[in-house]
């Protein structure tokens, strides 16, 4: 509780994580929302919305390739951007945020650290995670009962989980080692309440997450405007306090 | 009374002059099939015949060079037939042939073992490339004598069948067999016009002629079976079970056979309904019965009499066997139910079911030829797909922000055809580059349904239960039922439907502009001076709108057209055009200004080629579902953005 109060003295630095959010809201809503609405000016799907507005007029030509291509390469640099911010933000959660200038200086200093760090946990989280869904997908396709793939889909899952909230633990461990160090520090040690903590927040935020992509598709497509921007700010408001409980996991191991 | 329908049923059937009794052993190691089958055929033409065309449609799969292995690829709905390991191929073998008692095996051959085998006139001149070879799907006998009107033949050939690893709708998965096309099958001989007997192409499906069938089934005691037919009999020899199904007036008969196949049974009026799903499937299991009794409801709708055998079989294969899947036969047809997942509202797996059950309508009593006109089992029944669906679901797919039916689906599949094909030829004919699915299968359906709409559902279904009362147990050709169409629909109903299978006509109604504007004050001179304005005649004037839409008709039927105009008031005007002289402009006033105008509001051209064009909205109502469709696509963003950064 104290780390989390400690953060949210911070919390210039949960909010900066924040912004970085809301800018990928915002830089894919609106070219998103000026297309659609141009797209329903003066003709039929300006009075009438059925499904045949998907495909003729956003499935058109080349539209679904080109917005794929747009949402797949803004995604890409804002993780770049996410591993660059955060190489400020723990330098500002081991001592003192003093004021984004530094931030971001210190971020330059340690992106490419982190990156390489984030390569060498990500990787063989993957190949990991391949061969776990290549197991489960030979025993789901093997059996004559066709409750097995649903049944392996979700051991393929937890197992995805775990394996993503033990490499994510190892991936910020050493973020922190470098940073002490000055210099590419790996991991493999587990320190028992930080572990928890990280363990903690990471699947509340998975479960968030999963909720939310349900919730999201209810509030947005089924209710009027006004539970459209609740459902829009809940998001916000979850997505803030997040961060805030990403950051407090963090602070614990320094 | 159920007897009594019973009767009329069989009394209305013509009479059969092919017989098959068929018996078999499975051997489940070898994956194969073996045994006898003895054909009794009559001529019941009045032309002579000297020889006796067999297809043998399992040998598509004995070779990477088989008409059907080229023309697809080796590709089929989404399944590959595994070239580089033949275990995984399949074939006919005809390895005896006794000809009313006599050997006849010296003058089998294959088709593509024949140096001319254009001058049998079984196939047609574009049908058969050199370079396609070689081709078994068809055996030839050869008689020493012709066969007279009126004659009959005894052929008793014994035969192996080795099933190909689950592909294109046939063959084995471990224990699982589907068995489709597994025995030869007689072509269908049709007098001066010879023998009507096709390679086994890619796009194409069957044809042959009805018949009793008794089918004696070998396989293992574990086994559970389902087939055309009904079960007759049952016995048990040690670790085997023979069982024998027998049925009459039926052009096909496929099997299933599993260890692992579990049996739910439910019932639809004289109907015994057996639903065969894998261990696993039990949730989904009230879903696929009813689908089946929509199917069976909805036909008999359109189709003006109930599915009259007193036997269904809907089997639900495995996913590893898809490939088996969405494939009809006679009172057996195979399902596909993807996942125990898939959402309520999504109802493909339903949509699936009353197909292939609506085969047995379309393709299984309406016999017609599949090889040469799939629009009439394919286009047809995928219409009644869509009918029977909408009466029973309304929607294929039905969430709170997406609704879609099967006339949607078929609009936009058909929209999306840019190639010079129509519906109106053989299977082989549609250009590789694609075509032949939409315009087997969606152009009929959204045609059909434009069809309903001008002429009203009333006489629409009258053609169609003429059509099925008339043609039942028959083989109906194009000018069957374009004759019925004329008959109850008239000449203008015919041409639409004639000129949607020969031609590339269109529909498009177009509202090109429209414009609405108050009504200038009236400028002008008396007295070649000007008339001063009073202040008086500024208070007083209420203006109106002048509004002015301009239509056109971009496609090649003239067809009348409604035109309404909506006004900010709520108020409307309706016009009428004829859809002749390319365009028409319609000029009228309101007190109110004009919002929307639109052609053809109640959408009776459902084939209407492009939506977006029908209307031009001056003020736009759907704004806010578009800043919500912006929303829902950037939150996702965002969230999938979390989750990929969920440890950074």
């Amino acid at each position: 509780m104290q780390t989390l109060k400690s953060v949210l003295k911070e919390h210039k630095l949960v909010t900066i994580l924040y912004l970085q959010e809301l800018a990928l809201f915002l830089i894919v809503f609106i070219p998103l929302a000026v297309w659609f609405h141009s797209q329903i000016s003066r003709n039929y799907f300006g009075t009438t919305l059925s499904v045949d507005f998907l495909f003729e007029v956003l499935t058109k030509g080349g539209a679904p390739v080109v917005a794929a291509l747009f949402i797949a390469l803004i995604l890409f640099l804002f993780i770049l951007f996410r591993i660059y911010l955060m190489g400020g933000i723990f330098d500002a959660l081991m001592g003192k945020y003093s004021g984004l200038p530094r931030l971001m200086s210190e971020g330059a200093t340690n992106f490419f650290r982190f990156w390489l760090l984030f390569m060498v946990y990500s990787v063989p989280l993957l190949i990991l995670s391949g061969i776990v869904g290549k197991f489960t997908g030979y025993l789901a396709s093997h059996s004559p009962n066709q409750a097995m793939p649903v049944i392996m889909m979700i051991a393929n899952h937890t197992t995805a989980i775990l394996l993503l909230v033990l490499f994510s633990f190892w991936h910020t461990t050493a973020r922190f080692k470098t940073l002490v160090n000055r210099r590419i520090k790996f991991s493999l040690s587990i320190q028992g309440k930080p572990f928890l903590w990280f363990a903690w927040y990471q699947l509340i935020s998975v479960t968030f997450l999963v909720v939310f992509a349900g919730l999201s598709v209810i509030l947005l497509t089924r209710a009027g405007t006004l539970l459209m921007i609740a459902g829009f700010l809940l998001m916000q408001i979850g997505l803030y306090g997040r961060n805030l409980f990403k950051l407090a996991s963090y602070k614990l191991l320094s | 009374m159920k007897k009594m329908i019973l009767i009329l049923i069989v009394a209305s059937l013509p009479a059969l002059a092919l017989d098959y009794n068929i018996s078999i052993t499975l051997n489940p190691k070898g994956e194969n099939i073996s045994g006898t089958e003895t054909i009794v055929w009559q001529n019941t033409s009045d032309t002579a015949t000297d020889i006796l065309p067999l297809h043998l449609y399992m040998n598509a799969f004995s070779n990477n060079r088989s008409v059907f292995a080229v023309e697809s690829g080796g590709k089929h709905r989404g399944n590959r037939m595994d070239e580089k390991e033949t275990k995984g191929f399949g074939y006919c073998k005809v390895t005896g042939i006794l000809l009313n008692g006599e050997n006849a095996m010296d003058t089998f051959r294959y088709i593509s073992d024949i140096p001319d085998a254009e001058s049998l006139g079984l196939c047609w001149k574009d049908e058969v490339t050199k370079t396609i070879k070689p081709d078994r799907t068809i055996g030839i006998i050869q008689l020493s004598k012709p066969l007279q009107p009126g004659e009959s033949v005894t052929l008793k050939i014994t035969f192996e069948t080795k099933f190909p690893r689950v592909f294109a709708r046939t063959g084995y998965w471990q224990t699982f067999f589907m068995a489709g096309q597994w025995y030869p099958k007689l072509a269908v001989f049709q007098g001066a016009k010879g023998w009507n007997c096709h390679l086994f192409h890619y796009n194409s499906e069957f044809f042959a002629d009805f018949a009793h069938y008794t089918v004696s089934l070998t396989v293992p005691q574990n086994y559970v079976v389902g087939a055309t037919g009904y079960l007759e009999n049952e016995t048990n020899t040690g670790n085997t079970k023979t069982l024998t199904f027998a049925v009459d007036n039926v052009h096909d008969f496929a099997w299933t056979a599993w260890d692992h196949w579990k049996v739910a049974t439910d019932t639809w009026k004289h109907v015994k309904l057996f639903l065969l799903y894998p261990p696993g499937h039990e949730g989904t299991v009230q879903r696929q019965i009813e689908a089946l009794k929509a199917g069976l409801s909805g036909y008999a709708e359109l189709c003006g009499e109930d599915y009259p055998y007193k036997k269904f079989t809907l089997v639900d294969p495995p996913m590893q066997a898809a490939g088996a899947g969405g494939m009809e036969y006679p009172m057996l047809v195979t399902g596909m139910f993807p996942s125990t997942l898939l959402p309520a509202g999504v109802r493909i797996p339903e949509m699936v079911i009353v197909h292939e059950f609506g085969h047995n309508y379309f393709y299984g009593m309406l016999a017609s030829n599949e090889f040469e006109n799939a629009w009439m089992d394919e286009g047809m029944n995928s219409f009644a797909t869509a009918y029977a669906m909408e009466r029973h679901y309304k929607y294929d797919v039905d969430f709170p922000f997406l609704k879609m039916d099967g006339f949607d689906e078929a609009r936009m599949g058909f929209a999306s055809y840019k190639g010079p094909d129509f519906p109106g030829k053989a299977a082989w004919e549609f250009s590789p580059a694609g075509g032949y699915s939409n315009l087997s299968y969606n152009k009929p359906t959204i045609y059909f349904r434009t069809l309903e709409n001008m002429l009203g559902r009333e006489k629409f279904l009258q053609i169609f239960h003429t059509y099925f009362a008339r043609y039942k147990f028959k083989h109906p050709t194009p000018n069957d039922f374009l004759s019925v169409v004329k008959e109850i629909g008239g000449e203008q109903a015919e041409d639409f439907v004639r000129r949607m299978l020969y031609t590339r006509d269109i529909i498009d109604y177009a509202v090109t502009r429209a414009t609405s504007r108050k009504t200038p004050r009236f400028l002008g001179l008396k007295d070649f001076k000007p008339i001063p304005e009073t202040k008086k005649d500024k208070k007083k004037e209420k203006r109106k709108y002048e509004n002015t839409i301009i239509v056109e008709n971009r496609g090649d039927f003239r067809y009348p057209v409604t035109v309404v105009a909506t006004m900010k008031d709520g108020s409307r005007q309706e016009f009428e055009w004829d859809g002749c002289g390319g365009w028409h402009r319609f000029a009228f006033e309101s007190m109110s200004p004009m919002t929307v105008a639109i052609v053809d509001p109640d959408r009776i051209y459902a084939c209407d080629i492009s939506l977006k064009n029908n209307a031009i909205t001056l003020q736009p109502r759907t704004g806010s579902s578009m800043t919500k469709l912006a929303l829902t696509i950037s939150q996702f963003v965002q969230m999938v953005f979390n989750i990929t950064s969920l440890s950074i």
